[in-house]
This record gives structure tokens, C-alpha cells and sequence, in this order.
């Protein structure tokens, strides 16, 4: 337990009703997906609560959090920021560590609509902005992890790919000005907001701290709290008189599809096939969406429960696809859409694909446009078995990606048949290009059972697996660094960057008071 | 269910935090986007659907015992069902059932339920009712132009609220009956708590007792069709009940009873009613309004780790409420306009009163009314309709705490209304 | 030196040194051709504290800001370093070191299909490579996705010694192993959890020198049409502008003033107070048609926005000026055609404030008595639309003593104006590098403060610049 002086403290800065040491409570902020690989891992029963805060504090503004940091400070008590929370990197790995809950935090404080940026606060959920982004005829980047997640979290501290990404991007190249506070206690604000209060800048003067902020995968909240970040936003094409409508009850709903959208699924015998027509789709800038799964994948993405999926794997959807290309073409105009649909179709006939939309395979309602652009699909994956995670997640081209999904094929396969993971043939992928195709990402979602500790531990070995894939013959790294040691395994192959990372880290955060369960520790100090 | 059985469940929660949220793809905007009051108002995660999953899994595995906190967390939930839909939308989860079986935990141990709840349940064993009032005025409400017959077999189970703090809405369902000529009986002094607020925290032994013997008077008087006006009181009879004690009694609520009578012509709307309005789904007829079905079958595995019930289990998601009766009926009014909150239908934003809360956390329950009022007004409409005594109760709380202009009526009134009844 | 890079490839001749000299004479100018022999010279410099400071372009310097500011600095000239490694149309990208120019790029990128994002008009010896390292703007907004483009990966030598390659250059694997597992050296950030090229970018050479970068590039359109549009108005632009933008729609995507259209393009009666001009493209499968979609739409929003866009200006035809806009300047820089100096003054801002900056700068021009047809503007939208920069450059000959006094009171009174009412340096040289660290935060100041310690702990790497100011004091 904290100290009552110190827990006394902090219940100053935030007010006793938002503050909390119940053991119970805490435990809602140990309890985390994913934990139970790495319990299982250390031959404990596979369970997904780790390690308990020792309270959890609710501040509502800057000042409150600058204080609640270094109050930290003053009595070493390491913290880790979180907003909606999900998986291991949300949480504590400290002993003596509170967590910050950002979630009185939840301003969209401004939307430039000329301009094109949105400033938010922590708890803003990627739903809630998309909502409010319509009625300016914009969208914003939202990360795969779902619509109820924080895009402040994504562009931040998180990764960042999504299913928009040919034309959204990626989080960490979205971002503009920011407002951090470092582990010391003092507030770093990014780029032009430092300099004249607009946030259109993330950048200078000079070089750019973005650079020490969070880098391809985010420091996971390693190295402060951000309290507010400006991010990129995007046209949205609809009439600006559309309103976002659904009617009909769960699951199905309907839902009002914007003029001059269409869905498609874009099927090729080979991987060859595929890659040159993912390559040349998105150059060609067409796509909202060019993103592929696994055949089962695919059964999940367009039904709204887990019998209509399997029931779609067993009418033989499975037989019927092989690598494929879901793609979403949004246009503003009319003429924006002949022109994309007329080349979707002559991309399809140059590569001798077919469209298992168009010959009935799957069947989208137009609530799946909805979740395409919610950011929904993703989670059809958990319809499954509750669970999945995935391995990999190199980013770079087109190219090493489909690279990636041939040869993850046999090593996913081989744990497939020990009965460990879900079986979807070793195809299971997650692909999805950015930027017009200037790159793409490889992940590979995986199904196990969170409740067997056989099932966690031969997805842990299969884990273990496709990093040493990734290490040995150059596959890019994958999303999921727990810590130092999984920095030091890459460590040689990769330019030794964890000895700048470790330094950044000493530097900024001298005492190790950012909790660094997903980040570095910084470089061992001679007492 | 109990904890224990729940365990692999609560294991598998993600704590992806769509429980606090409407169903994704409904968010409409930013300020009408939660769908849970107890995380709006109190905001640690511990409070949200998944949060109180979180915790019953601590209790279950030994890892923390009841302190006074934890109770607090766990009964500032109205337990409508809210984080049980937006789950389902992707797992096979049921937060609220959990949140139910540590409620029962709770109680079993002895550290629940809290001193309010005890207080009037108490009286409900005392008096067969949680408000404390005198059986023998359990029928004060009747006015002299009402029919009874006694020798019905549809019984009229006014419930306590209507009986004793919401009369308007008894007095309407008895007049709109009888101009439907529908002979209905009612149970009277003997009218017994339906067992709602005992069972919803978490007393289930004495819950099921009060089951049993409400059971057993309406077979005793031959009772075949139970009519209720009440949310709760509909949910207890319709889907709580059948869980534990066999009946094969039908019920239904007066939204399904009034529309069908409008169907077969057995009432007339001739009057106008020119307001305009908007309607709240009660949890306890939408959502939570779906049987729960025994299931007995096997798990097979049809795919590695995919696991698939043979004979298909029910899914049960709060889609097969009742939705549709309530606003046939309303736009059947004449001068009548309907128009819809945001948060409608299997996730319409809980009033606050229900699980408990009322009597508890009335500070809870006022805020919760207050926020659904607010969302009630961006409607523009000047009047909230809803079908539920209790629903009804917290809203006009809400309303004269706000000094809100918005008017409130159960759907019976307005349709009392309508058939010129009121004359 | 001649120990690690070879006897011809260092001098001390006078000559030599002039060139760049400014206050302060170096005393050596070194040639390296590798990154190793860079690694062992920055590891001596760092025994010996000798400052380092690094060149890859030959010609003028126009920001007034790029020679030494301490005693005794070695240059590295890295121009000989001038190969283009690696050229990967299927991936739009080329691997280039600091000594390609945009003369030398254009040609070979052009020989594969591809175009770099490339400055307006850029001078003919200036390197492509230290153009990305200063987050040069490009002329074509909407394949500018984030502010670092078209820079993607590097190689960098830090202060330290310490080689890192950056993004997913870093690995794991060598270059060799990332190309035959279908890489190509293409996301930027990383390695994993910071963005060293970041760091590096905008640092003015303080942090690390880069031995190469991949930049991107796209596709070289088979039809390409230029349209031209005028105001006396700058603001005129601003609807359909934003619209342009928002829709991504056009290729090339920027506004000169006048003076400037004339210095860089061509003079002719009537050329309006200020020139928009839009290109727009189509390449690939029905690259026409692609041409004709993006078109018919621009000329909506141009209808439905008051703007009327024209093919030519008078006798100067848009397809002439896209001729232009792809090569770099002759062998004479535009800028000093004019009247044989320029001196460069550039700032970020928004599209909607372009317009009342220019003025508050041709106020203090009018203020201090320097002509304002001597001053041109260079408008150019960047990370599709989002922030804008705006260049101001002004024109005058050295001989004119007068005037040279008062170009530098409108530059130094200017800026100074410009930075009170929110222009952003961001990239700040000369004369207002001082007032914008002034302006800069405390937590920022340490926060570059310990980024250089990290990197550059001997502060050997262009000691002076920026707000590095240790060593002068």
C-alpha cells in the first residue's frame, strides 16, 4: 500500500471521489488481455491479472495530472497513464506504481475544419470524433484496436495501422502539435503550440521532438502522459446533408450508405496476383480501404454473429478464396467513382481476379460499410473464441508483406496441428497498405484459448516462433515488445537501438518513473 | 449461474471497453455515445459492465474480499443490461448475468446487500411490499368507475410502484381494460411484491421464495394471463421467474395488450393528444425483456478452439424486446409526434432507478434521470413518454430536480387519454 | 585527415577554405567517401573536440546561416559521396547519398518511371539529400503525408561516432537481407519506439550526418496538364484552394507573387499580383481518364469558387512552366538572376493567415525603405493542406551598400514582426534563429538540449547552431 501521507497527497490534487486503493478496484487495472501468455509463460496458471496498482487516480486537467507527476516524483512512485485500456501495456508492471485513468479527460477541444486537424483530449473515443467530425465533411485516422479506443492513445503512444489506412495513414504520421507531460513533472508542448498556442505543427524548431515521443511503435506509456494532441484529419466523401442513420436491431441494422461507395472483394489465385494488384490499386490512390485476411477472416469481416460466420465457412466460402483484397471505394463525386470503379474492374481483369462480391461468395449488408468505416472489423476476429492476438507486424512494403504471409504459412500451420491456436489453414493475415501503397504492414491474428494454459503457452512458442522469423531473415519487427528483454533480442540484428532508447529514457526520465513494463528502462546508473 | 460457473467467462473478458459504450455502429454523437450510467457517473473502470466482471473473477479466484467500497461498486448499477448488449455484439460474454451472480455472492457472504436494500426487503417480507404501505391499501387506487371481475382468469398484477406512488398509471391500465372490455381480476390485498428489488441485489433465496408463493396464489386463483403495467414487475414474471419456479402463466405488458386491441378494433383513438414526444425503452421490457431459455446441449468444436453449440444456443441480446408495440401504439395517436432520443431500443440509456439504486444511491439514480432528461430535450420534444412506473417515478424526480418544462406520462395515460377516458 | 579519407581528398588551401568561410574560417575542407571513414573522423573530433561542420551542396546560401561559428571546424564536404545507390519503381523509392543533385536525379529517376517530390525550382548543384534533411517544402501538397516527407530512411553518423540506420532500415537484418525479403527501406519511423530521422531532420547538421537517405518518390505520369490562375487578391485562392486540397486532386500546388513568377518563370505584361498555379495528372491504366476525372472536378470547385483557370498566362504556356517545374534551375539560380543576391526568409503557417502575414511584411519593407518589387512570395500548401509554408525572398544587389543595410534591418525588423504575431520558424536560420529559442519554451530548450547531449554529448556537430550556443559563450 502507498503511504497514507502520500495517498493523502494525491487525493488532494484529484478530490477523494477520484481516487481509489480498493483492492477490488485495482484490480479492474491489473486484470489485462494478453496477460495470461506471459503468466503462463512463467509456469504460473495462465490468468489475466497481473500486477495491481497501488491506486488508480482520475484527474480532469493538466494541472492535476503535472501535479499527480510530481507529487510521483517527490516520493518515487512509478505511474503509467491509460485511457479505455487494452491489453498488457495499459497496465502497471511496477510494484510501488500507480495508474493514471485519463478518463475525465474527453474534450474534442477543436476541430479546423480548413485546416484540417482535430485537437482532443485522452479519453476522446474514435467513435465519438468520427461522430462529431461529419457535419464538417471530415474524418480522422482511427487504429484497428476499435471505434471505442482513444485516437489520442493510437497517434500518441500506439502503433497505429487501421482499416482506412490507403487513406488515412497511420497514427504516428498524423500527429501535429502536442501537449506531454514528461516523467519529470515538466509539460513539453510540441512543435507550433509551443510557439503560439495553434496546433498545426508538430514540428521544430529545428528538429523535431516527435522524434523522441514515439517513434514506429509509441513508447506504450513509457515516457510521461500526453494530455492533448492535435492529429491530421481526412475528407470524408459524403454530401455534407448525410447523416450517419442506422434502424433495425442488433445485429443487423441498417445503415444509410453514402452515394458513390462500393464494396469489393477482390479475389486472386496466387499471391503474385495479389501483390501486383495491391500494388497498383493503391497507387492508383482509388481505395479507401485494401486490406486482406485470412478465406475465414473473410467469413468473420461480413456476418454479424459467429454461427452466420461458420455457417459461411462451411457453405464453402473457404473453397471459393484464396488471397484477397477487400476494397472500399468512397468518392466524393460521381466522376471520382465511375473513374475508380472503371479501374478496380481492369486492375481485377489484368490479374485474372475475380469478385466474390459480384459472384455471391459474400454478401456485405450496408451496415458493414458502416463498420468498415468504424473500424469495426477487427473485431469480428474475436467472434471466434473470445480471444486472438496476433504476431508479427513488420511494416514496410507491399512486397515483404505478402513475403511475410508465405512464409508464416508452414510455422502457423505446424501449431495449428499441435491444437494450440485456431485453425485457418496458417493463412490467417492481416494486411493493409498505407499512404497509396507507399508501404504495408503484415500481422497475423491468431485464435487460442485464454482459459487453457496449454493453448496460452503454444501461442507464446508460436509467438516466440515468428519473432525469431522476424529476426533471422529479415522480416521487420512486430508490434509486441514487452521490455527490455524483447528489445535485447533484436538488439544485434537492429543497430543496437536499445542503447539510444535506454538513453533517451535515462535522460528524460531519470528516476524511472514512467512505468516501462512495454518501453526500456534506461541505461544502468553506477551508484 | 453462479460465480463459479462464470469463471472461464470472466477469464475471457478483454476489458476492451465497448460495456461502456452504445453498440459501436449506433454512436451517432459524441454526448450520447455511453450507454452505462454507473462508469458516467463514477468513471473508475471497476464500474463499467466489464469492471464488475473484473472484480467478480478477484472474489471468485480468493484475490479480495468485500470491503465497503467494493460493495459500493457493485450495487451503483441499475444492472440494465446496458454492457450486455454492446458485448455481445462481438463475445460470447454475459457481463450483467455476472454482475447478478456477485450480487448473490455478495449476499451469500453476508457483506451484501447494502442497509437500504435490507431495510426494504424487510418489508416486503413484512408487508409484501418495499415501500412499507399497508397491504389492506394495496387497492386505495381503485377508483368506483373500475370493473373488477373476480372470477377472471387474467389477472391485472398492478405491482407496488403503480399501486402505491404512481396510482395514475393503475387507474389508466383498469379504465383502458375495461374499454376494451377485457375482464381482468386483481389480486388485491394479497398482491404481493413481484420480488424485483429483492432479487435484483442479489437476495435470491428470498427472492425465489416470494417467487414460489406468487406462483402459487396465481395458480391457486387459476390464473392464466398475467397483464402488468410495470417494466419491472413484466421482466420478474416473464423471464426472472420461469429461471427457478415453473409456470406456464402468459404475461404481458400493457404496450403489447393495447397495441393488439388497436389491431382488432377493440379501442378507438378518437381524441387528440398533441404532444410531441419521445419515448424510453425501460430496460426491464427492452433489453432485458428476453426470456432466458434453457439450453441443454454440447459445446462441439468445429474448428480448432471455435466452439459451436449443438442445438444453437439462444442467443440472447436484448434484440427481441419489446420496441415495436410501444411506438405503433404512440404513432397511432392522433396529434401525436414521435420523435427518437439518440439511445432507443436494446441500448436505450438506463433512467437510474432500477437494481437498486433508488433506494441506495438516490443521488445516482437523480443524476441518471437527469442525463436521460437531457438527452430527452435534444429532441426537441416538450414531453417523455415511457412504460414503467418505476422508469416513471426517477423521471419525474429528474424533472422537478432540473425544473425541466418537460412533461412526463406512461403510455396507459396517453392512451386513457386518447380513448377520451379521462372525461 | 589524409590518414583517414587520403591525401587528395583534403586541403587547406586559402582558396579552398574561402568558400566557406563566413565570420569564421575553417580550417580544413575534407572530401570522405564512406560512411566508415565519417565514422572515424567524427570518432577523432569527438577525442580531439574538434567541431565538424557538414556541406553537400556547392553554391549560394541564400538563409545566410551555413558556415562555421568557432574556431578551427573541419568541413565535410560530402558532395563526392554522390551516387544514386538504389532506384526501386515497384516501390516508389530511391536510395541516394548527399552529393546527388536534383539535375543528376531527375535524369535517372526519370529513365524509370518515377518523379521525386522535388522543391520549386531548386538550384542546380543543390543536394536532394540535405533539400529532405531540412524538411524542404515540395511543390506537390498531396503526396506530402507528414511533414518529414519525402525523407524516409537514413543512414547517420551521430556525434558520437555511433552509426544507425534509421526506420525500417535499422533491421533486423542488413540492407542486403531487407531487399530479399521485399523491403525497400520504406517507413520512416524506428526503429521501434523513437524516430532518430527525426531527430536528424531540421537539426541543421547538430545531431548527425547522414552518409544516405531513401526518399519517395511516385510515378511519372504519362499525361500531365498545368493550369494558371490570377488575383490581385491572394485570399481569392483560399476557397478553392482548400477544396483542391481537401480533395486531393492536384499534383503540383502553389502561389507566387508576381516578382516571383517573373524571376523564376517568365515576365510578361499583365501578370497579375499573384498566380496560382495547379497541375494535375493521370499515369498508368486509362491514365487520360484519370486525367479527365481530376480535372472535371478541379474545374467544378474552380466554378463553384469564382476561379478561373487558364492553360497559359498570356504567351506563357502551362506546359512550359511544368517543363520548368521538373528540372532544377539553370546553372545560375533563378534567385540570383534577379539582381544577383537573394536572402531567404520562410515560415510556417496556415493557408488563411498567408496572406495578412505577407502584408505585416511589406509594411516593415515600406517601414525600413526596401522595395517591395523586390520582394517575392512563394506560397506553398504542405502535409496536404494542413500547415503552409511562405517564403519571402528578397532580391538585391551586393554592390548597392544601401540597400544590403536595408535588406538586413527588413530581415531582422520582419521576422521579429512576423514571429510577435505567430509566424512559426520552424525551420529558422540567421538573423531570427536567436528570437525564435528566445520564444521557445524552457521545457522545450532542455528538451533539444538533452536530445544533443544523448547524440552530440562533445557538441562537435556544428556547434552555435540553432540553440546550441554552449560552446560561443
Amino acid at each position: 500500500m502507498l503511504e497514507k501521507n502520500v495517498y493523502e497527497s494525491f487525493k488532494k490534487i484529484v478530490g477523494d471521489q477520484f481516487i481509489s486503493q480498493d483492492p477490488a478496484v485495482m484490480d479492474t487495472y491489473a486484470f489485462q488481455w494478453c496477460n495470461e501468455i506471459e503468466s503462463a509463460q512463467r509456469g504460473e496458471e495462465p490468468q489475466r491479472f497481473g500486477v495491481r496498482p497501488l491506486a488508480v487516480l482520475l484527474p480532469a486537467s493538466l494541472e492535476e495530472v503535472q501535479a499527480i507527476v510530481r507529487l510521483c516524483n517527490e516520493h518515487d512512485v512509478t505511474f503509467k497513464a491509460h485511457t479505455t485500456g487494452m491489453g498488457p501495456w495499459a497496465g502497471v508492471s511496477n510494484l510501488r506504481s500507480i495508474q493514471i485513468d485519463l478518463r475525465r479527460m474527453n474534450r474534442i477541444l477543436e476541430i479546423d475544419e480548413k485546416n484540417m486537424y482535430a485537437v482532443i483530449e485522452p479519453y476522446v473515443t474514435n467513435a465519438e470524433l468520427q461522430s462529431e467530425l461529419f457535419r464538417y465533411g471530415l474524418m480522422h485516422h482511427a487504429q484497428g484496436a476499435g471505434p471505442q479506443t482513444s485516437p489520442l492513445a493510437s497517434h500518441t503512444s500506439f502503433v497505429g495501422p487501421g482499416f482506412t489506412s490507403p487513406y488515412t495513414g497511420f497514427s504516428g504520421r498524423n500527429v501535429l502539435g502536442v501537449e506531454w507531460v514528461l516523467p519529470s513533472g515538466d509539460i513539453l508542448r510540441l512543435g507550433s503550440y509551443d510557439y503560439n498556442g495553434k496546433w498545426f505543427s508538430g514540428d521544430g524548431p529545428g528538429f523535431s521532438l516527435r522524434g523522441i515521443m514515439r517513434g514506429w511503435l509509441g513508447a506504450y506509456g513509457g515516457l510521461g502522459v500526453f494530455t492533448k494532441a492535435a492529429i491530421r484529419l481526412f475528407s470524408w466523401p459524403a454530401p455534407k446533408d448525410w447523416k450517419w442513420k442506422t434502424g433495425g436491431t442488433i445485429p443487423n441494422y441498417d445503415w444509410e450508405v453514402p452515394p458513390y461507395w462500393q464494396l469489393y472483394v477482390l479475389n486472386f489465385e496466387e499471391w503474385e496476383e495479389y501483390q501486383s494488384a495491391m500494388y497498383e490499386l493503391n497507387d492508383r490512390e482509388v481505395c479507401m480501404v485494401a486490406t486482406t485476411s485470412a478465406p475465414e477472416g473473410l467469413a468473420a469481416l461480413f456476418t454479424n454473429t459467429k454461427t452466420e460466420a461458420i455457417e459461411a465457412i462451411f457453405a464453402g466460402l473457404l473453397a471459393r478464396t484464396r488471397n484477397y483484397i477487400v476494397v472500399l471505394v468512397a468518392a466524393h463525386t460521381r466522376r471520382e467513382f465511375e473513374f475508380r470503379a472503371k479501374l478496380v474492374k481492369l486492375i481485377l481483369e489484368k490479374y485474372g481476379g475475380n469478385d466474390l462480391i459480384e459472384e455471391g461468395v459474400i454478401t456485405p449488408k450496408p451496415m458493414h460499410y458502416g463498420e468498415t468505416v468504424r473500424n469495426m472489423l477487427g473485431a469480428h476476429a474475436f467472434r471466434f473464441s473470445n480471444c486472438f492476438q496476433s504476431t508479427h507486424g513488420g511494416m514496410d512494403t507491399i512486397s515483404m508483406a505478402v513475403r511475410l504471409a508465405q512464409l508464416n504459412q508452414p510455422v502457423k500451420q505446424k501449431y495449428i496441428e499441435k491444437g494450440v491456436i485456431g485453425d485457418d489453414r496458417g493463412l490467417g493475415v492481416w494486411i493493409t497498405s498505407y499512404e497509396s501503397g507507399h508501404m504495408a504492414h503484415m500481422e497475423v491474428p491468431t485464435v487460442y484459448d485464454p482459459t487453457s494454459v496449454k493453448s496460452c503457452l503454444g501461442y507464446a512458442e508460436y509467438q516466440d516462433e515468428c519473432n525469431k522469423m522476424d529476426l533471422d531473415q529479415a522480416l521487420g519487427m512486430p508490434f509486441f515488445i514487452v521490455g527490455d528483454e524483447v528489445h535485447e533480442f533484436y538488439a544485434e540484428r537492429t543497430m543496437h537501438y536499445p542503447d539510444w532508447l535506454r538513453k533517451i529514457k535515462a535522460s528524460f526520465d531519470p528516476k524511472g518513473l514512467s512505468d516501462p513494463s512495454h518501453y526500456v528502462k534506461g541505461v544502468k546508473k553506477d551508484k | 449461474m453462479t460465480l463459479s460457473e462464470f469463471e472461464d467467462m470472466m477469464d475471457s473478458c478483454v476489458r476492451c471497453s465497448k460495456c461502456k459504450f452504445i453498440p459501436q455502429l449506433v454512436i451517432q454523437s459524441k454526448r450520447f455515445s455511453s450507454v452505462c450510467p454507473s462508469v458516467d457517473f463514477y468513471n473508475f473502470h471497476a464500474y463499467s459492465g466489464g469492471g464488475r466482471m473484473i472484480m467478480g473473477n478477484a472474489y471468485q479466484k480468493g484475490r479480495v474480499e468485500f470491503t465497503q467500497e467494493m460493495l459500493d461498486v457493485l450495487y451503483r448499477c441499475t444492472n440494465c443490461g446496458g454492457c450486455e448488449v454492446s458485448c455481445k455484439w462481438v463475445y460470447d460474454l454475459e457481463p450483467n448475468e455476472a454482475i447478478h451472480a456477485l450480487r448473490v455472492a455478495a449476499v451469500e457472504n453476508g457483506a451484501g446487500p447494502m442497509p437500504k436494500h435490507r431495510k426494504y426487503i424487510e418489508l416486503v417480507e413484512r408487508m409484501k411490499n418495499p415501500y412499507g404501505e399497508n397491504p389492506a391499501q394495496r387497492t386505495s387506487w381503485l377508483t368506483d368507475d373500475i370493473e373488477i371481475d373476480a372470477s377472471s382468469d387474467t389477472l391485472y398484477f398492478v405491482g407496488c410502484t403503480a399501486a402505491s406512488r404512481r396510482e395514475e398509471i393503475a387507474i389508466a391500465t383498469a379504465k383502458v381494460l375495461n374499454a376494451a372490455k377485457e375482464k381482468f381480476r386483481i389480486m388485491g390485498s394479497d398482491e404481493q411484491c413481484c420480488g424485483s428489488p429483492v432479487y435484483r441485489v442479489g437476495d435470491e433465496k428470498r427472492a425465489i421464495q416470494i417467487m414460489k408463493e406468487n406462483i402459487a396464489s396465481f395458480e391457486q386463483a387459476g390464473i392464466k394471463r398475467i397483464i402488468t403495467s410495470c417494466s419491472g414487475c413484466y421482466n420478474m414474471l416473464k423471464v426472472e421467474y420461469p429461471r427457478f419456479v415453473e409456470h406456464d402463466i402468459e404475461v404481458v405488458h400493457t404496450a403489447q395488450l393495447i397495441e393488439s386491441f388497436l389491431k382488432e378494433g377493440r379501442l378507438e383513438l378518437v381524441k387528440d393528444v398533441p404532444l410531441k414526444v419521445t419515448y424510453h425503452d425501460p430496460c426491464h421490457l427492452g433489453r432485458m425483456a428476453e426470456p432466458y431459455e434453457k439450453w441443454e446441449g454440447e459445446k462441439i468444436e468445429v474448428l480448432t478452439l471455435v466452439y459451436i453449440y449443438d442445438p444453437p444456443k439462444p442467443e440472447r441480446r436484448g434484440a427481441n424486446g419489446v420496441y415495436d408495440a410501444p411506438r405503433n401504439v404512440l404513432k397511432q395517436i392522433p396529434g401525436l409526434e414521435l420523435v427518437e432520443m439518440e439511445r432507443i431500443r436494446e441500448y436505450s440509456y438506463c433512467c437510474g432507478a432500477g437494481g437498486g439504486c433508488k433506494s441506495a444511491y438516490p443521488d445516482f439514480a437523480l443524476t441518471t434521470a437527469n442525463e436521460r432528461l437531457e438527452e430527452a430535450e435534444a429532441t426537441g420534444a416538450n414531453t417523455l413518454v415511457s412504460a414503467c412506473p418505476f422508469c416513471g417515478t426517477n423521471f419525474l424526480d429528474g424533472i422537478e430536480n432540473r425544473n425541466s418544462s418537460m412533461k412526463y406520462y406512461d403510455l396507459i395515460q396517453l392512451v386513457l387519454q386518447s380513448i377520451g377516458g379521462e372525461e | 585527415m589524409t590518414g583517414i579519407v587520403g591525401r587528395d581528398d583534403v586541403s587547406d588551401n586559402d582558396d579552398v577554405l574561402s568558400k566557406y568561410s563566413g565570420k569564421t574560417i575553417p580550417s580544413l575542407v575534407v572530401w570522405p567517401k564512406t560512411t566508415d571513414e565519417i565514422a572515424r573522423i567524427v570518432r577523432w573530433a569527438n577525442l580531439k573536440k574538434i567541431s565538424l561542420l557538414v556541406r553537400s551542396s556547392s553554391g549560394p546560401r541564400l538563409r545566410g546561416d551555413w558556415f562555421p561559428k568557432v574556431e578551427n571546424t573541419i568541413i565535410l564536404d560530402l558532395s563526392k559521396m554522390d551516387r544514386i545507390l538504389r532506384i526501386d519503381p515497384l516501390n516508389k523509392v530511391v536510395m541516394i547519398e548527399p552529393g546527388v543533385t536534383y539535375g543528376k536525379l531527375l535524369k535517372e529517376l526519370t529513365r524509370k518511371g518515377l518523379r521525386p517530390a522535388i522543391p520549386f525550382i531548386p538550384e542546380a548543384s543543390k543536394s536532394v539529400l540535405s533539400a529532405c534533411l531540412d524538411r524542404e517544402p515540395t511543390i506537390m501538397p498531396r503526396f506530402h503525408w507528414d511533414s518529414s516527407d519525402p525523407l524516409l530512411c537514413t543512414e547517420t553518423v551521430f556525434g558520437t561516432g555511433d552509426v544507425l540506420r534509421t526506420g525500417a532500415a535499422a533491421g533486423p537484418g542488413s540492407l542486403e537481407e531487407q531487399w530479399a525479403s521485399g523491403q525497400a527501406q520504406k517507413n520512416p519511423q524506428g526503429p521501434s519506439q523513437f524516430d532518430p530521422f527525426r531527430l536528424v531532420q531540421g537539426a541543421q547538421g547538430t545531431i548527425g550526418i547522414v552518409t544516405w537517405i531513401s526518399m519517395k518518390c511516385e510515378q511519372l505520369p504519362e499525361h500531365h496538364k498545368l493550369y494558371l490562375a490570377g488575383s490581385d487578391n491572394l485570399n481569392d485562392f483560399m476557397d478553392f484552394n482548400y477544396a483542391v486540397l481537401r480533395r486531393r486532386l492536384a499534383d503540383e500546388h502553389f502561389m507566387l507573387n508576381k516578382v516571383n513568377f517573373e524571376a523564376a518563370i517568365a515576365s510578361a505584361n499583365d501578370i497579375p499580383e499573384w498566380v496560382l498555379v495547379i497541375g494535375v495528372s493521370g499515369h498508368g491504366m486509362i491514365a487520360e481518364e484519370e486525367l479527365e476525372y481530376r480535372t472535371g472536378d478541379i474545374m467544378d470547385i474552380a466554378r463553384e469558387t469564382n476561379i478561373i483557370l487558364h492553360d497559359s498566362l498570356g504567351k506563357i504556356k502551362g506546359t512550359d512552366i511544368l517543363t520548368l517545374l521538373n528540372k532544377p534551375s539553370d546553372v545560375a539560380y533563378w534567385k540570383l538572376q534577379v539582381y544577383g543576391e537573394c536572402h531567404e526568409i520562410f515560415f510556417l503557417t496556415t493557408l488563411d493567415r498567408a496572406k495578412e502575414f505577407y502584408e505585416v511584411f511589406q509594411n516593415t519593407a515600406n517601414t525600413v525603405g526596401f522595395p517591395i518589387d523586390q520582394i517575392g512570395a512563394y506560397i506553398q500548401p504542405l502535409a496536404q493542406g494542413t500547415n503552409t509554408h511562405v517564403g519571402l525572398d528578397l532580391f538585391y544587389s551586393p554592390e548597392d551598400k544601401e540597400l544590403v543595410e536595408k535588406m538586413i534591418s527588413l530581415s531582422s525588423m520582419g521576422q521579429a514582426q512576423l514571429l510577435n504575431r505567430g509566424a512559426y520558424f520552424s525551420r529558422p536560420y540567421g538573423f531570427i534563429v536567436d528570437a525564435v529559442f528566445k520564444h521557445a519554451s524552457s521545457s522545450t530548450l532542455s528538451a533539444m538540449r538533452r536530445v544533443k547531449q544523448i547524440f552530440d554529448p562533445s557538441n562537435i556537430l556544428n556547434p552555435g547552431a540553432l540553440c546550441f550556443k554552449e560552446v560561443l559563450q
